[in-house]
C-alpha cells in the first residue's frame, strides 16, 4: 500500500478516526500496532514474523544490557548480530555468494555455492537499523530501556516510517511514545500542506520524469550528448522529489498522529560541498552512521590518515545499504574520496578564498558532481554508466535522438519554486486564513495538482532498500 | 550545527493545545464539506478548460489518437463507421467492402474506427461520442458487440482508454452488473473499488497533465491516418510474435480449434438478456436513431462466446439489426481451420477480405429490408 494509492486514504482516515477517538493512550498505542502491522501486512504479511523477531531480540537485550552486573556487550552483540543476520542474509545473500563464487573462479577453485532466491522484505533495511539504534542507545546509557513491550513493537513499527524512513531513533520517539497524544497541539492544517508537496513532488515530478529518464537509459548510445544531460538532471530531481516526497507524506502522516518524525531532506541541492550534503540529503541515515559508525571508528580524531579511513569505511558502507552490488560499493568509495578531497581543500584553500565566491561557484559544482554521481547509480550496466558519463562528461555521444526537450522548460521552474521554499516564501501562508477558504484553497491546490499526477505506476525508488 | 531533534518537525505542532475537542469536530467536518464541493468544482471547471485546450489529445496515443485526429477533420465525409475492438479493426476492409456494396447499388464512403483492446463499455462511450459530434453525413453506424461484462484489468488501471468511459452512468452499469455477476466477493470488491476509483480519475481528471503540457508545447506530433480508412492488417512486426505463439499452440494440441468449436456450440444460441444489458442495448438504438443514424449490430468472428443474451435482445426486437458470426457451424472456416486464422482472435488477412465482403452483403440486405419496411 503505497501512500500515493487512494486505498492508503481510506485507511489512514480509518487509523486517524479511531486514533484520535479513543481517550485511553495505551488503546491508542495498541491501535498504531495494529494499524502498523496490517500496514506491513498488505505488503507481505510473511515477513511480519522478521519485525517481530527484531523487536522481541531488542526488548529482551535492551533490559538485559541495562541490568546491574549484566554483560552489556554481550547482549549488545546478541541485538547487533541478530539484525545484521536478518538484514545480511535477506537482502546480501546473493551479493555474498556471487562475489564468493567470483573469488574461488579467480583463485583457481571449484565454487559450488548454494544459491537460493530470496525475497527483499519490504523495510528490512530501515526497521533493522531503527531496533539497532534502540540497542546501540541503551548500552552507550544515552536512553533508558523501556519496561513497554508495546512501546517498543510500535516504535518498531510505526506506519508512516515503517517502510522507506526517515530513520528514527529511539531515543527521539519513545519519549513521545510515553506522553499522551494532543490534537490540539497538532499544525492539522501544515500537516495537510507538507502531505500535499510530498504527493506532487512524487506523482507530478519524479513520476513524470522516471519515462524520460528511463527511455534514456534504456539506450544512450541512441540520444545526444545534451539529451544525457537531461536524463542525469532529470535523474537527479526524479530521485530528490521521489524520496523527500515520500518523507514528506510519512512526516504529515506522522504528526496527524500526533507524533514527531525527524526531518530527512534540508534543500540538500542547496549544498555548497559534499560534506555539507550529506548533512542534509538522508540526514536520517547519514546521522545513523556517523553517529554509530564514524563516530566509534574514531571520527575526525587522529591522522588525516586515519580520519580518511574513517571516511571511507562509512561512505562504504552506506553504498553497501543503499544496494547489494559491487557498482554501489563503488558508488560509496566515490563518495568517500569527494569527502576526504573536500577536507583536504577546506584545510588549504577555503580561508584564502572569499566566502561568497567560494559559495556561488561551489554550489553548482557540487551539484553537478552529485549529479554525475548518480550515473552509477542508476546505470543498469557498466556499458550504459561508460556511454552516459562520455556523453555528459566529454560531450560525446554516437546518437542523435533528442530526448524529450519539453523537460528543458520544467527544470529552471522547479528550481525556482525549490529556491522559494528554501527561503521560507511558501510556508505559513495557510495560518492566518478561516477555516473555509483554507479548505477551499486545499481543494484549489489538489484539483491543479491531480491532473499533473502521471498515471504511469512508479514504486518509490528507495523501496528497494 | 542543529541536531536531528532540532531539525523535527516542530514547526508543525503548537506549544499549547488550540481549540478544545468538542469545538473542533464540527468545523472539521465543516471544512471537509468544502473541501470536497470545491473540488467537484474546480475539477469540472479544469475539464472544461482542459477540453478547450487548442489540439489537445486525451486519447490513449498511437491508433486512438490518429482515428480519433482524423474524425475530426474528416469525419463528415463518412457514410458509414465501424466501431469495436481489433476485430473490427484487423478484419473490416473499407475499401473491398464499398466495392462490394457497390455490387448491390449502394453507394457509401466508410471508415473503419477499430482499436485493439476495446471492450463493451469503451464502444458503448465511443457510440455515445460520435453521436455528440455527430459527423454531417453519418447514415449507419455498424457496432461490434463483444463481452458485456468485461473484468477490470488490474494492469490497465490507470490507462487512459480505461479511465476514459467511465462517465457516472457507464459506471453505475459497470458496478451493477458486477454485483449480479457470479464473481467471487472478494473479486466483486476489488472490481468495484476499481471503477469506482476510475471514475474518481476521471471525474478529478487525473493525468490529462500530460497531454496539456503536451499541446501547448506542440510536442505531441499526431501522425496522419495512413492505413488507408482505419485499416491496419496483421503480419507487421508488432504483431508477428503472435502468430508463432498461436501455430506452437496449434501444433502442439491439433484438439485446440475443434475443442473452442465444441465450447461454442455447448452454448446456448439465445438467452433472455439481463436487464441492465437490455436497457443499454436499447439506449444505443435510441441515441443514434434519435442522431438520424441506423445502427447495425454485429457479433464478429472468431469470437469465443455466442453472446446468447445479445441473439436474446434481438429476437425481443430490443436490437433491431444484428448480424451475427459467432457460429462454427455457419462458419467453420473462421474457427476450424487454422490457415484463416491469424491467432486466436482474428483472421488473417484473406480471411478478412472473404469476412468483409460476407459482411457487407449481409448488410446490403438489411438495408434492403429496411427500405422496404
Amino acid at each position: 500500500m503505497l501512500f500515493t494509492q487512494p486505498r492508503f486514504l481510506f485507511f489512514f482516515l480509518v487509523v486517524f478516526a479511531v486514533h484520535w477517538g479513543l481517550r485511553n493512550h495505551t488503546w491508542r498505542k495498541g491501535w498504531l500496532l495494529l494499524a502498523s502491522y496490517a500496514f506491513y501486512a498488505a505488503w507481505d504479511w510473511r515477513f511480519l514474523s522478521l519485525i517481530l523477531v527484531s523487536t522481541l531480540v531488542d526488548y529482551v537485550a535492551a533490559l538485559r544490557i541495562a541490568r546491574p552486573g549484566a554483560r552489556r556487550g554481550r547482549w549488545l552483540a546478541l541485538s547487533v548480530v541478530v539484525n545484521l543476520v536478518l538484514l545480511g542474509f535477506f537482502k546480501y545473500w546473493g551479493f555474498f555468494v556471487d562475489s564468493a563464487a567470483v573469488l574461488l573462479e579467480w583463485l583457481g577453485l571449484p565454487g559450488h555455492l548454494p544459491t537460493l532466491r530470496v525475497l527483499l522484505p519490504v523495510g528490512i533495511s530501515f526497521y533493522t537499523f531503527q531496533t539497532m539504534s534502540y540497542s546501540l542507545d541503551v548500552h552507550g546509557r544515552r536512553l533508558e530501556p523501556t519496561r513497554s513491550l508495546l512501546d517498543l513493537a510500535t516504535f518498531v513499527s510505526f506506519f508512516p516510517q515503517l517502510v522507506a524512513g526517515p530513520i528514527v531513533r529511539a531515543r527521539f520517539f519513545l519519549p513521545q511514545l510515553s506522553e499522551r497524544r494532543v490534537l490540539g497541539r497538532v499544525d492539522v492544517r501544515a500537516a495537510l500542506v507538507l502531505f500535499l508537496i510530498g504527493f506532487f513532488k512524487k506523482t507530478c515530478v519524479s513520476d513524470n520524469l522516471a519515462p524520460f529518464v528511463d527511455r534514456y537509459y534504456a539506450a544512450p548510445e541512441a540520444f545526444d550528448a545534451l539529451s544525457g544531460w537531461c536524463a542525469v538532471l532529470g535523474y537527479s530531481i526524479q530521485v530528490y522529489c521521489d524520496f523527500s516526497g515520500y518523507s514528506d507524506m510519512a512526516i504529515a502522516c506522522g504528526v496527524l498522529l500526533g507524533y514527531r518524525l525527524p526531518l530527512n531532506f534540508d534543500f540538500p541541492y542547496f549544498s555548497s560541498s559534499m560534506s555539507e550534503f550529506w548533512l542534509r540529503w538522508h540526514i536520517s541515515l547519514s546521522s545513523f552512521l556517523r553517529d554509530y559508525l564514524y563516530i566509534p571508528l574514531g571520527g575526525n580524531r587522529g591522522s588525516a590518515l586515519l580520519v580518511a579511513r574513517n571516511l571511507m569505511a562509512t561512505m562504504v558502507l552506506s553504498g553497501l545499504w543503499h544496494g547489494a552490488s559491487w557498482l554501489f560499493v563503488g558508488w560509496g568509495a566515490m563518495h568517500g574520496c569527494s569527502l576526504i578531497v573536500h577536507r583536504a581543500w577546506r584545510s588549504l584553500a577555503e580561508t584564502s578564498l572569499p566566502r561568497r565566491l567560494v559559495a556561488r561557484v561551489a554550489i553548482p559544482l557540487t551539484f553537478a558532481f552529485w549529479c554525475c554521481s548518480l550515473i552509477p547509480f542508476r546505470a543498469t550496466s557498466l556499458d550504459t554508466m561508460w556511454s552516459t558519463m562520455s556523453a555528459v562528461l566529454l560531450l560525446d555521444s554516437p546518437g542523435q535522438g533528442a530526448l524529450g526537450r519539453e523537460v528543458l522548460w520544467a527544470f529552471p521552474v522547479l528550481a525556482l519554486v525549490h529556491l522559494c521554499s528554501a527561503r521560507g516564501y511558501t510556508t505559513g501562508w495557510w495560518r492566518p486564513l478561516p477555516g473555509t477558504v483554507f479548505a477551499a484553497a486545499y481543494a484549489l491546490l489538489w484539483a491543479f495538482a491531480l491532473p499533473l499526477v502521471s498515471v504511469d505506476f512508479t514504486p518509490f525508488v528507495y523501496f528497494q532498500f | 550545527m542543529r541536531t536531528t531533534a532540532q531539525r523535527s518537525a516542530s514547526f508543525l505542532f503548537f506549544d499549547e493545545p488550540q481549540a478544545a475537542r468538542r469545538r473542533r469536530v464540527l468545523p472539521a467536518l465543516g471544512g471537509l464539506l468544502v473541501f470536497l464541493v470545491v473540488l467537484a468544482c474546480a475539477a469540472r471547471a479544469l475539464a472544461r478548460g482542459i477540453a478547450s485546450v487548442p489540439d489537445i489529445r486525451l486519447e490513449e496515443p498511437g491508433s486512438a489518437q490518429i482515428k480519433a485526429k482524423h474524425m475530426e477533420a474528416h469525419g463528415d465525409e463518412y457514410d458509414l463507421v465501424f466501431v469495436g475492438s481489433s476485430r473490427v479493426f484487423r478484419q473490416i476492409k473499407p475499401g473491398p467492402f464499398e466495392a462490394r456494396l457497390e455490387q448491390h447499388g449502394l453507394r457509401l464512403e466508410t471508415y473503419n474506427l477499430g482499436l485493439p483492446g476495446v471492450r463493451f463499455y469503451e464502444v458503448v462511450r465511443a457510440v455515445e461520442e460520435l453521436m455528440d459530434a455527430k459527423p454531417a453525413r453519418l447514415c449507419y453506424l455498424v457496432i461490434e458487440l463483444m463481452e458485456p461484462d468485461p473484468p477490470v484489468l488490474l494492469e490497465n488501471l490507470y490507462a487512459r482508454k480505461e479511465i476514459a468511459w467511465h462517465t457516472p452512468r457507464l459506471t453505475s452499469l459497470a458496478v451493477r452488473r458486477v454485483l449480479r455477476s457470479d464473481r467471487s466477493p472478494a473479486q466483486k470488491e476489488r472490481e468495484i473499488r476499481a471503477h469506482l476509483l476510475q471514475l474518481s480519475c476521471a471525474y478529478l481528471n487525473v493525468g490529462t497533465g500530460r497531454a496539456v503540457g503536451a499541446a501547448l508545447l506542440g510536442t505531441e506530433e499526431v501522425g496522419e491516418d495512413l492505413s488507408g480508412a482505419g485499416y491496419v492488417p496483421l503480419g507487421g512486426e508488432d504483431t508477428i510474435d503472435r502468430r508463432r505463439e498461436f501455430l506452437d499452440e496449434v501444433d502442439a494440441d491439433r484438439e485446440l480449434l475443434q475443442r473452442r468449436a465444441e465450447e461454442l456450440r455447448a452454448e446456448p444460441r439465445r438467452a433472455v438478456p439481463d436487464d441492465l444489458l437490455r436497457r443499454t442495448l436499447a439506449h444505443l438504438v435510441e441515441r443514434t436513431r434519435s442522431g438520424g443514424v441506423e445502427p447495425i449490430f454485429v457479433v464478429l468472428p472468431p469470437l469465443d462466446t455466442r453472446l446468447p443474451e445479445v441473439v436474446g435482445a434481438h429476437e425481443e426486437g430490443v436490437l433491431p439489426n444484428l448480424l451475427h458470426y459467432a457460429d462454427p457451424d455457419a462458419h467453420p472456416d473462421f474457427y476450424l481451420d487454422f490457415r484463416e486464422l491469424f491467432d486466436k482472435n482474428h483472421l488473417d488477412r484473406d480471411a478478412a477480405t472473404r469476412f468483409t465482403q460476407l459482411l457487407a452483403d449481409d448488410f446490403a440486405e438489411v438495408v434492403r429490408a429496411n427500405e422496404e419496411d
